[in-house]
């Protein structure tokens, strides 16, 4: 009996924290269905599940335009990053050459710097190559990251060094066996920082609003905090259509990945 | 003494991994839960230790339903697998954990940490962690911790299959000594039938969650219940042999006739046969026999293994004391005394032979 | 020899794209912003004068700064704690074998999937003092209205409460994540000797967990120091630069005033204060906390 009491309040005690932690969320969802008029009337709850707000979201502001820059520069720099951080986690793993312990040093190095304190000659950088407004800005700079070769690294260690000696005894290229062996065995660690690059990227902030003036690049963040600017205290009802079409594309990869994020964030961090 | 009733258990309420087993374990033996990788024995272990909730049935110790008490109301320890020592605790630590909740004096608790330390030769490392120690002085100290807290039942989870073979033979014979010693009841996991043999006062050979075997070692080696145990306990296993009969013959598999002599009646539901290795034997020279392919030879030096070919698919191994000049292709003349052979039904169980009684056990003496 | 340099040449061409974007983005730009905060610079961010560590002096003399520093240094304490002890307490709970425990673990870690400006959004409109769902419950407890985001007084634990929200998710999965490394053994063998579940949690679960939980308070404290996001949704460093962070202040020196040798200076400021967190975690992980 005591056992079920047990239970009980252990379910009990979830629920009202997972009520807790979603508020904001399921707030934002009732109030994108009400109008201006009802918001002013204190209503929270709203009478007609109309989508009106949705839609006024994408008439306002070039929302679709910004989703689909944000979905370009995302995709980018996820397939960037897969590309440049398993191309050098492969060498840092498989292959023996002088000067390679420097080269990963080097790349620990870059994990003391934050980006925050070199986005000053970063943006002067990208202006003088003409990037700002550019797709190119937007992604380029984030293609190498040491947190994925560390992922990677530690993933590709894990793959029997007897594979690569094998390999080597009956001559295969390097590149082939990185790509034909290497590679397929690597898949889930791949997807793993191909979610993790792409929501960082999505959400990223700071930068896109420095390098993108105006709305042929500008994310989807950055066209929020506009929105924002400029609706305030009337639209509200609209804002939160904006935030709720923002927020879906990185929910839905959330919960879809949650667990394999979640030992991909831990190998690539403390191992 | 541990009792079990009827006990089984479901995870989804459909299945039972564990299905209607009832044993009683008395006080003071050395009980071994023996089976295949998945058989059910580890958790029947975990539920009688508490980790484990009851699904159905009833579980007893020293006479008092137990199915709901917490395992620390229980009165047992336990070793694990993995030895469950706390890696950020000194050895010291670690093996004081087992006096854990009881009513002692510091000093007391002291005392007898260092004297169980003693006993397996410990008191060296009391202040390493266990990163620090070899597999085998880990495990001793897995075993100090359970030993310390004197509780009347010790459960040990596979506890030795992480060392490597020289050491487990070494602890097999040290454990059963231990226990001997301390006169504590030990139900023992494990899936090696040789721990089995060689540790067990009695052993319960699982399978599927289901008991096959009840038994003293050698009750368990001769008159194995079934096809299953027969070829779990012993190495090499028992051969078999689908059969035909014929009167008061066998006809094995089309080719070969094994009459069998004087008043041994073939039961009449007999489908396969069983016979140990080391029963498979040389013909004198005037006695009738069959003759068999060697098709490989393992010289173990007290012994030799001599595979034998059967029929065309199927192979028996010989074991015979001593050394022998034999060569692979050379044709033996085998005989097999007819009270050695054992008789299964089309469902796997032995059947007794007429005059087969606890009588028979008596062959343990030879 | 030319055996070496074939080597050094093939595995060279698989880190060189690596190499060449750190070189570019991390490197130069590093040691560019050093050379920055020595010069007085122009519009367009080239360097005019040397002025040697005439800004780091004017920094420490500035009292922008000084208010700065104190709002980061505050923030930090407002977010960071409650961030960890909240996410510890939510895996702890979520660590618990259940039915469905799955579901809650998604909803725990959702909001690392939520943006800072969509956050932002969202407490910004929680905070409105008219229509924010805050002070309607405020008020129905008897409460009266304030100005959340307006009041010096609580605009900074106004934005920290919406980052430790933000914060959860992250900290949460990787938290839940060094739960479940613990070895369950640990625990079944801590029940049959009747250790109590909160002297478990003392004895096994935080020493267990204790390079989990540094590694997170690392991160998070890091994190702390490059915020930016929120306030320049929900604030934007006002009222009275009570919320004026160390990056805000950067980003509103560098791209607002073009003051780029001075933000320089104050970016410099901001590397040491990482570079020592992350020291102080690679000395102290080292010695202090227990690998298994």
């Amino acid at each position: 009996m005591s056992l079920l009491i047990k239970k009980i309040s252990l379910y009990a005690i979830l629920v009202i924290c997972t009520i807790i932690m979603m508020f904001p969320i399921g707030y934002a969802f009732l109030i994108s269905f009400l109008s201006g008029a009802e918001l002013l009337q204190g209503k929270w709850w709203p009478t007609t599940w109309s989508i009106k707000n949705y839609v006024i979201a994408f008439e306002k502001v070039p929302l679709g335009r910004y989703l689909w820059n944000s979905f370009v520069v995302s995709f980018i720099v996820m397939v960037g990053q897969l590309v440049v951080s398993s191309l050098a986690a492969f060498a840092f793993v498989f292959l023996r050459f002088p000067g390679r312990d420097l080269l990963f040093f080097l790349t620990i190095l870059t994990m003391l710097i934050p980006w925050e304190a070199t986005v000053i000659p970063n943006y002067l950088t990208v202006q003088s190559f003409g990037w700002t407004n550019n797709y190119l800005g937007l992604t380029i700079p984030f293609f190498a990251s040491a947190f994925g070769i560390f992922l990677l690294r530690q993933h590709f260690k894990t793959i029997p060094f007897e594979l690569y000696e094998s390999a080597q005894v009956s001559g295969m290229k390097h590149f082939r066996f990185f790509w034909y062996v290497v590679l397929p065995l690597s898949k889930t660690s791949l997807a793993t920082l191909g979610v993790y690059s792409f929501l960082t990227t999505w959400n990223m902030y700071l930068w896109p609003l420095l390098v993108t003036n105006d709305e042929s690049v500008r994310t989807v963040q950055i066209g929020l905090k506009q929105m924002q600017t400029q609706e305030m205290a009337t639209e509200w009802g609209v804002v939160m259509a904006a935030v709720m079409i923002i927020i879906l594309p990185t929910l839905i990869l959330i919960f879809i990945g949650q667990k394999q994020l979640q030992k991909g964030l831990m190998q690539g961090a403390i191992k | 003494m541990i009792e079990l009733i009827n006990v089984r258990k479901s995870y989804d309420g459909k299945t039972f991994v564990i299905d209607d087993i009832s044993i009683q374990i008395r006080e003071g033996e050395f009980f071994v839960l023996v089976g295949p990788s998945g058989c059910g024995k580890s958790t029947l272990l975990r539920m009688i230790a508490g980790l484990e909730t009851i699904t159905e049935g009833q579980l007893k110790i020293a006479g008092k339903e137990m199915n709901f008490a917490h395992p620390s109301e229980r009165h047992l320890s336990m070793v694990f697998q993995n030895y469950a020592l706390y890696p950020h605790l000194t050895v010291e630590e670690n093996i004081a954990l087992g006096l854990y909740g009881k009513k002692m004096l510091k000093k007391e608790k002291r005392k007898k940490c260092l004297e169980v330390s003693e006993m397996l030769g410990l008191t060296e490392y009391m202040k390493k962690k266990p990163r620090h120690l070899s597999g085998g002085q880990r495990q001793r100290v897995a075993l100090a911790r359970a030993i310390v807290a004197e509780t009347p039942i010790c459960l040990m989870d596979e506890p030795l299959s992480n060392l490597d073979a020289k050491l487990r033979s070494h602890m097999r014979t040290y454990i059963r000594q231990l226990q001997r010693q301390l006169g504590m009841t030990m139900i023992y996991v494990t899936h090696d039938q040789v721990e089995a043999m060689t540790m067990s006062d009695r052993m319960m050979v699982l399978c599927d969650g289901r008991i096959q075997q009840v038994g003293e070692p050698l009750q368990v080696y001769n008159s194995p219940s079934n096809v299953f145990v027969a070829s779990f306990i012993g190495s090499p296993p028992m051969n078999m042999a689908k059969v035909q009969r014929l009167y008061d013959s066998f006809l094995l598999q089309h080719e070969w006739i094994v009459k069998i002599a004087g008043d041994a009646h073939v039961p009449n539901e007999c489908v396969t046969i069983g016979v140990r290795p080391e029963h498979i034997r040389l013909a004198h020279s005037h006695e009738p026999h069959v003759l068999l392919e060697v098709i490989h030879v393992e010289r173990l030096g007290t012994e030799t293994l001599v595979t034998l070919r059967l029929t065309e698919h199927d192979q028996w191994i010989a074991r015979w004391h001593g050394q022998y000049q034999i060569e692979v292709g050379q044709q033996v003349r085998i005989a097999i005394d007819d009270e050695r052979i054992i008789f299964f039904d089309d469902k796997g169980r032995r059947v007794k032979r007429e005059g087969d009684s606890y009588a028979a056990y008596g062959e343990t003496s030879y | 020899m030319p055996h070496t340099v074939k080597r050094v040449i093939e595995g060279g061409m698989y880190i060189l794209p690596s190499l060449l974007l750190f070189s570019i983005f991390v490197f130069y730009p590093m040691i560019r912003t050093l050379y920055l905060s020595m010069h007085m610079t122009d519009f367009q961010g080239n360097p005019t004068t040397y002025v040697g560590f005439e800004h780091f002096v004017y920094l420490f003399e500035d009292r922008n700064f000084k208010e700065s520093m104190k709002a980061t240094f505050l923030f930090v304490i407002y977010t960071v704690p409650p961030t960890v002890i909240i996410s510890l307490c939510l895996a702890l709970l979520a660590n618990e074998k259940l039915r469905g425990i799955q579901l809650f673990r998604t909803f725990f870690s959702s909001t690392l999937g939520m943006s800072v400006a969509a956050s932002s959004v969202i407490w910004m409109f929680m905070y409105n003092p008219a229509v924010g769902v805050i002070n309607k419950i405020l008020i129905a407890l008897g409460g009266e209205e304030r100005q959340w985001l307006l009041n010096p007084d609580t605009a900074l634990a106004a934005v920290a409460a919406a980052t430790v929200w933000m914060n959860i998710g992250f900290a949460f999965l990787i938290l839940l994540g060094g739960l479940q490394n613990i070895d369950s053994t640990l625990y079944e063998s801590a029940e049959i000797i009747g250790m109590s579940r909160l002297y478990q949690l003392w004895r096994i679960t935080l020493p267990l967990l204790s390079p989990t939980l540094f590694f997170v308070i690392t991160v998070s404290l890091i994190h702390a120091f490059q915020t930016f996001g929120q306030i320049d949704i929900l604030t934007k460093g006002g009222p009275m630069n009570t919320t004026t962070v160390l990056v805000y202040s950067i980003y509103r020196e560098a791209f607002v005033n073009y003051n780029f040798g001075f933000a320089s200076a104050q970016a410099i400021v901001l590397f040491f204060i990482v570079l020592i967190v992350t020291i102080v975690q690679f000395t102290f992980a080292e010695r202090k906390v227990h690998y298994q």
